[in-house]
Parts: C-alpha cells; sequence; structure tokens
C-alpha cells in the first residue's frame, strides 16, 4: 500500500515567528522601562562626587534613589533630616516641609530629586516613593 | 706629814715666787666643812695663816697665797716625772759608789758610832761624794759649811782663851786699884795732918789710880768685846748651817739631812737643837710688801666640759713687769668648751723674787721648830718613799696602772733623789710612761674634740689599767657623740626644707663638737652634692618645660618632685604637668587594651582624644599614628568630615560623618559631628 504523504511546518517560517516574538518582548520591555521613571531628564547625582567636593555640585539638581537608613533631626519648619543610603554610601537629604504629608520611614526607598545649596546640603524638590 | 711633803714638792718648782695657777676642778678648795660655807677655801686662814701652802687632801689641790693647784695635774711635774720615767735606773758604777759613799758617811755618823775619829773619816768622805754627779756638789757645799763652823769654833776658842787673859789682867788691874787707892796710909803722919799735907796725898793717889782704871776698863771692854764677837759668830755659823740644813729638806735630799743633822750635832754639843737661829735670820730677810710677788701664772690642765650655749675667745694680757698672753676657747653651740693654757708672767722683778724667796724661808720656819724634828721628818719621808716604791711594784704586778702610776708619781714628788726611786728598771717605769701619756694624749684629745681619738685611746687605756675608770670619759665622748649626731639630723632637716642657714648653723655646731666625725664630711658631702643636684634638675625641669617636653618630666618624675620640694611655684607646675601626663598615660593604655580587641578604630579615638589635649607628647603621637594606619577607613572619614565641616560644607562634612558612623557606630566623634552639623543645618531642630 502506498504510504501516505505527511504534512510539516516550513522551518523557515518557524524562525521568523521566533524572531517576531523576541523583537517584541525586546521592544515593550524598553518601553516600559522608560516610561516608569517620570525624572528621566534629570541626572543622577554623583556621590562621590558630592561627598569630595559639595561646592562644585552647587544649584545643580539631581536625581537619586535610596533607602532611607536613619532619621537626623526634625524642624517644624526647615522640614525633616535623613540618612539615605544611595549606591553604597549614606548622604543626608533635607525632606522640606512640603513633603511633610508623606510618611517616610526607616527602610523605605524613595526617589528624589534633589538640589544642592550653597552649604552643600540636599533640598528635596520631588519626591515618590519606590 | 702629807702637808710638809707636798711643800717640799712646792718649793723646788719655784721657790714660791713661781706659782703655776691650774685650772682647778669645780669645788676644789671649797671647803665648806672648814668655813661653814661662809666663805672660799682658798680665803680660809687656817690655824698657820695663809703664808704657808695649804693642802686639800680631798681634792688633791694646794692652795697657796690665795691660789689653787692641782699638784696631779701639772705640766711642769709631768714633764719632769716623764723625764725621770725615760731615764735609765741608776746602776752604773758611779751610781752604785756614790750610794755606797753615802751610805758609809751615814753610817759613820750614826748615833753611838760618831767619834771624832769616825766625824773625820766621814767629813773626808763629804768631799769624795761631792765627786759624782748625782750628788750635785752638795756634799761640798756642807763639807764647807762644816770647815767654815770648825774655824768658827776655833776662833770662838781663841776668843775666849783671849778673854781669860783679860780677865787676869783686870783682876791684877783692880788689884793695882785698890793698892793705889790704900796708898796713904804709909804716908807721914805731919803730911797727914797739914791741910796743905792732905791735898798734896789726893793728888798723888789720883795720879796712881788714873793709870790703874785705864787698865782696868780697857780689860774690861775688850772682854766684853770678845764676847759679842764669839757669840755673833757662833750664831753666824750656826744659822748658815740651819739653813743649809733647810735647804736639802726643802729639795727633798733627805740623806744630807740626816748627813748634815748629824754634823751639827757633833760641832755643837750644847744640846741646843732649835732653830731659832735660823728663824730669826729669814724673819730679817727683806720682804717689800709693796714690791708684791713675781707670778708666773699658767693653766696647763685643759678641761673639757659640756656646754650648751655661747662661746668665743678671750684672753690675752700683761702684768706690771712683764707680759702675759693666753687663750681660752669656748665653742658656740651645745658642744665642749676646752680651756687652753694661759701663761703669762707678772711682776717680775728682782725685789719682788728675793721678797718671794723669803716669803717661802719664813714659810718653811714656821712650820718646823727643832732640827731633831727636820731629821724625823727626813727620816720619815725615806720611809715613805721606799714604801711607795713597793706598792708601785705590787700594783705594777696587778696590773693596776692608773694607782700604780699615781703611786708612784707621788713618791717621785717626794723622794725624787732617793736610791729606791732612783734603782727602778726602765722597764717597770715604761708601763707607768705608757700610761701617763696616753692619759695625757686622752685630755689633749678630748680638748679638741677628737672623740674617735679619745674613744681608742680609753679603750686601750682599760686594756692596760684594768683599775682605769673608763666612764667619765665615755660617758662625754658618748654624749658628745649624740649631740653631734642630733646637729647632722638637724642640717639634714633643714636642707630637706630649704632652710639653708639652719642647715649651715648646725653643720657648724656639729664640726664643732667633734671636728673629725667621719659622717660630718659624708652628710656634709651629701648635702651639697644633693643641693647641687637639685639645683641641677630645677633648671632642666624650667628647660623642659619650656619645650613642653612634659613626657621628660614624667618619666624623671621622682626626681624632679625632689627637686621642686622647696619651690612651692615650680612645684606647682609639676603637679599640673604630672596631672596632665596621668591622663596621657590612661589614654595610651585605654587605646592599647582596646587595640588588643580589635576595635582599631576605638583605640584611635582615644588616642585621638588624648591628642587633641596634648598633641605633644610623643608616645602618644606613636600610638596615635599606628593606630591610624589600622583604621584607616575610619580616620579617612572622620578627617574628611571635618575638613569640609570647617569648609563650612555641612551637606558633605554629615555624609562623611554618617560614613564614619556605618564604620564604626560607637564614635563619639562621628556621634558629636553628627550632632553638630544637624544644629548647624536645622538650627530650630527638635
Amino acid at each position: 500500500m502506498a504510504r501516505r504523504k505527511k504534512s510539516s511546518i516550513n522551518p523557515v517560517w518557524l524562525l521568523f515567528a521566533v524572531g517576531l516574538i523576541l523583537v517584541a518582548f525586546v521592544g515593550s520591555r524598553l518601553f516600559l522601562s522608560s516610561g516608569s521613571d517620570p525624572y528621566r531628564t534629570i541626572a543622577a547625582l554623583d556621590v562621590p562626587s558630592y561627598m569630595e567636593n559639595a561646592n562644585s555640585l552647587r544649584g545643580n539638581i539631581y536625581k537619586a534613589e535610596g533607602e532611607v537608613s536613619n532619621s537626623l533631626a526634625w524642624s517644624p519648619t526647615a522640614g525633616r533630616l535623613i540618612a539615605v543610603d544611595v549606591e553604597k554610601e549614606t548622604i543626608p537629604v533635607l525632606v522640606t516641609p512640603e513633603f511633610n504629608a508623606i510618611n517616610i520611614q526607616k527602610g523605605q526607598k524613595f526617589r528624589f530629586v534633589l538640589e544642592v545649596d550653597p552649604k552643600g546640603v540636599l533640598i528635596t524638590k520631588k519626591l515618590s516613593q519606590l | 706629814m702629807k702637808t710638809v711633803v707636798l711643800l717640799l714638792v712646792l718649793l723646788p718648782f719655784g721657790t714660791a715666787t713661781v706659782l703655776p695657777q691650774a685650772q682647778v676642778p669645780p669645788g676644789a678648795g671649797d671647803s665648806k666643812a672648814a668655813t661653814g660655807g661662809a666663805r672660799p677655801g682658798q680665803m680660809n686662814e687656817g690655824f698657820i695663816g695663809r703664808d704657808v701652802p695649804h693642802f686639800d687632801p680631798g681634792n688633791d689641790v694646794m692652795s697657796y697665797d690665795g691660789k689653787l693647784w692641782n699638784i696631779n695635774d701639772n705640766r711642769l711635774f709631768r714633764a719632769r716625772f716623764e723625764k725621770y720615767l725615760n731615764a735609765a735606773p741608776a746602776t752604773d758604777a758611779a751610781d752604785v759608789s756614790y750610794r755606797q759613799t753615802i751610805d758609809k758617811i751615814m753610817d759613820l755618823l750614826t748615833p753611838g758610832k760618831a767619834t771624832k775619829a769616825n766625824q773625820d773619816a766621814a767629813f773626808i768622805l763629804l768631799k769624795e761624794a761631792s765627786k759624782y754627779k748625782d750628788d750635785a756638789n752638795l756634799c761640798s757645799v756642807l763639807s764647807d759649811a762644816i770647815y767654815s763652823a770648825k774655824n768658827t769654833l776655833a776662833q770662838v776658842e781663841r776668843l775666849k782663851r783671849e778673854n781669860e787673859l783679860w780677865e787676869k789682867q783686870r783682876s791684877q788691874a783692880e788689884w793695882n786699884n785698890e793698892v793705889a787707892a790704900t796708898g796713904s796710909l804709909i804716908a807721914p803722919k805731919a803730911a797727914k795732918d797739914d791741910a796743905f799735907g792732905q791735898e798734896n796725898q789726893k793728888l798723888a793717889r789720883d795720879a796712881r789710880v788714873a793709870t790703874v782704871k785705864r787698865k782696868l776698863s780697857e780689860a774690861g771692854q775688850t772682854i766684853e768685846n770678845n764676847k759679842v764677837r764669839m757669840a755673833s759668830l757662833e750664831l753666824t755659823a750656826k744659822g748658815y748651817l740651819q739653813a743649809l740644813i733647810m735647804q736639802f729638806f726643802a729639795t727633798r735630799r733627805f740623806q744630807h739631812v740626816i748627813i748634815a743633822n748629824r754634823f751639827y750635832r757633833a760641832l755643837y754639843t750644847d744640846g741646843d737643837n732649835s732653830i731659832e737661829v735660823f728663824k730669826k735670820m729669814v724673819d730679817g730677810l727683806p720682804t717689800n710688801k709693796d714690791a708684791g710677788q713675781a707670778k708666773i701664772e699658767a693653766e696647763f690642765d685643759p678641761k673639757v666640759s659640756g656646754e650648751s650655749k655661747g662661746g668665743g675667745y678671750v684672753g690675752g694680757g700683761t702684768g706690771s713687769n712683764g707680759t702675759g698672753a693666753g687663750g681660752r676657747y669656748a665653742p658656740s653651740g651645745q658642744s665642749f668648751s676646752a680651756q687652753g693654757i694661759k701663761m703669762g708672767v707678772q711682776n717680775l722683778g728682782v725685789e719682788s723674787l728675793v721678797g718671794g724667796a723669803a716669803t717661802a724661808a719664813q714659810a718653811v720656819s714656821k712650820l718646823i721648830n727643832s732640827l731633831s724634828q727636820l731629821d724625823g721628818l727626813a727620816s720619815e719621808a725615806i720611809r715613805d718613799v721606799n714604801e711607795g716604791v713597793e706598792a708601785y711594784k705590787f700594783l705594777l704586778s696587778k696590773n693596776e696602772m692608773k694607782s700604780a702610776t699615781e703611786r708612784l708619781a707621788e713618791t717621785f714628788a717626794l723622794g725624787e733623789y732617793m736610791p729606791t726611786v732612783r734603782l727602778l728598771s726602765r722597764d717597770d717605769k715604761r708601763r707607768a710612761l705608757d700610761f701617763s701619756q696616753k692619759g695625757n694624749e686622752l685630755l689633749a684629745a678630748l680638748e679638741v674634740n677628737d672623740l674617735t681619738r679619745a674613744e681608742k685611746l680609753v679603750n686601750e687605756l682599760q686594756t692596760i689599767a684594768v683599775d682605769f675608770d673608763v666612764s667619765k670619759p665615755l660617758a662625754k665622748v658618748e654624749t658628745a657623740k649624740t649631740v653631734s649626731s642630733m646637729h647632722l639630723a638637724k642640717a639634714r632637716n633643714a636642707a630637706a626644707s630649704g632652710d639653708k642657714a639652719a642647715m649651715e648653723s648646725e653643720l657648724r655646731a656639729a664640726a664643732e663638737i667633734w671636728p673629725r666625725n667621719p659622717a660630718l664630711s659624708e652628710v656634709g658631702g651629701m648635702i651639697f652634692s644633693q643641693s647641687d643636684v637639685q639645683q641641677r634638675a630645677i633648671t632642666d625641669f624650667d628647660q623642659l618645660l619650656s619645650q613642653k617636653n612634659f613626657r621628660q618630666i614624667f618619666d624623671d618624675k621622682m626626681r624632679f618632685i625632689a627637686a621642686t620640694a622647696m619651690f612651692p611655684e615650680k612645684q606647682e607646675q609639676l603637679r599640673k604637668v604630672l596631672d596632665d601626663m596621668a591622663l596621657v598615660e590612661a589614654a595610651v593604655i585605654r587605646a592599647q587594651e582596646v587595640e588588643k580587641r580589635g576595635d582599631f578604630a576605638g583605640a584611635w579615638e582615644s588616642a585621638e582624644s588624648a591628642y587633641r589635649q596634648f598633641p605633644d607628647d610623643n608616645k602618644l603621637n606613636q600610638v596615635r599614628a599606628n593606630l591610624t594606619t589600622r583604621a584607616a577607613d575610619f580616620v579617612r572619614a572622620l578627617k574628611q568630615a571635618e575638613e569640609q565641616e570647617k569648609k563650612d560644607q555641612f551637606g558633605s562634612s554629615l555624609a562623611w560623618y554618617l560614613k564614619a558612623q556605618k564604620t564604626y557606630p560607637a564614635s563619639d566623634f562621628a556621634r558629636q559631628g553628627i550632632e553638630r552639623i544637624n544644629t548647624r543645618i536645622l538650627p530650630d531642630a527638635k
């Protein structure tokens, strides 16, 4: 008896499909990532440079993400001074009273937009919890 | 007896014109029993008055003319005694021959044997005896005196015979006178009756009687003159011989006294032994009271006695006819006072010397009334001398040198020329000499406060003389040593307390009491060395303080503590340095302890804490430098924090402090830095 001829998928089409799926995944990921950082246009704070010479960064605005490690002081007029671990270093950040509504606790991660004041103190301009 | 004997001792040393005035022990001569305490002993007139020397056997003190004289402690006697002790015994042929001659003379003149022939033989032997030097020509003088007395007696005999002739002539003249006076009986009667005739007879009788009367008067006058001459000659001869005998007695020539006495008795057989002639003779000697007495005043007896305070030099002076000089030294402080030699001649002149001799002779004549008494005294003295020599030999055998020496000295003083004294062997005498010399050395050592030597001599004396009483000299020595040690201790204390004046005063006092004290130079040297060391230490302290080298001061703290003891201001500076260094040391120790636990940051922080207060301490710097390398990250973080803080970069400064605290959470520096920066950032922080 004669053998019936088997139906089969062309391997070319299979490779094309896999490539298409891969491109779609990577594209989505890139899109998603750029779309979740609202301060992606702001330069990240160079912590080592800040520690070495904050005076050179005076007046600039930087963004930084870090975990609150300690609360250093609080002033009803000037706000809260907290210690934030950023890139293996700990930097002081002054959270102004406008962010009093935000409950800042040790161990929480935040994204900061910071301005370097003339005394080298990092003043919080924007704040968002991560 | 002893008074007479001591009188004899006194006379040959100066015939009473030389009166050694020795320093007399306290109380000497103060015979309250005799005076009832109403007047001093030397003022006591006594039964023989003050012209005659008086001896108080209680303290061996002779008083004469208001002066006191210790017979046992006299320079002149000591010198004479020592000369005798060093002399060889009188045993050579001449000495033996002399003694034999003297003995022969005495034997020939022994009562009962003193015939005319023996007297002549003894008289001849006098010339023989005078040839020996030991006799000092005394026998020759005696011989001359006897010869002179014999001549006098012969002359008296001649005068007696002459008087007998004159008596005959006077008897004849008296008879003639009687005859001449009665011649008128054979005249013619007419002539008698006649007045004219009677007148003529009277004239003729007067003419006859006148010649007879002249012869009669001449005889009577001649007889009386001869009697006066005889008496005068006899008195002169007797007086001269008696004076010679007295001289022999005074010079302790007792054998010569006896010999002369026996010749005297042989010459003058009238039995009159009184020395009234001598007394009258010496009473007539010139004693010009206005001329006074020549005196040699001498203090030969240095006495050492304890004194507590005061002192100085006194002495010197001049006599009216001589000069005198002397000194008396009494050192100040609590020490012995030593009285030195004081000599001087006062009122030296011919008149005074003659007067002194006369006074002495008169004094002797008051004691003795007859030659028999003198003979007895001489015999007694000879016996006493012989007994004294025997006693000396016995005490010598018992090793009782103190008593032996005293007995020999007494015996020598009495019978210096007696054969028994002269015959003592030199070896026997030298034992006494040794004791005597050491005794004198002891006095000299005590005089100059040479206590070491004095103590040595006391021990030596105790060894050679079992009867030597060491208690008194040793007590003085020990007392002086104790007082000297006390002064030295005070000097040490004064030096320690910085009282230089007191230190010098105490050292001086100690030196005066015991100049050769071995501890004196030792302590003195130590004090002055200490003073030098102290001054150097003070200089070093000042220098180190100016260099802020507190570590060196701390390392030598014992030296500086001692040195600044007398400087309160420097003491305060030192106290502050030592307090600071105690903190530094504590920090170093704490850092080292923490380091041992592996906590390098903590150790560094401990060292850094002290360093910031005491940045100049080398040891701390060394510890800190070592720990800096061991805790480099922590140190770097802190240093960066402080640097940024200085630049008012509070943000970065706080970041560094936080980094340091993260490295060493217990860090005080980090905590304080954080708090400080927090306050700067948030001034109104709550």
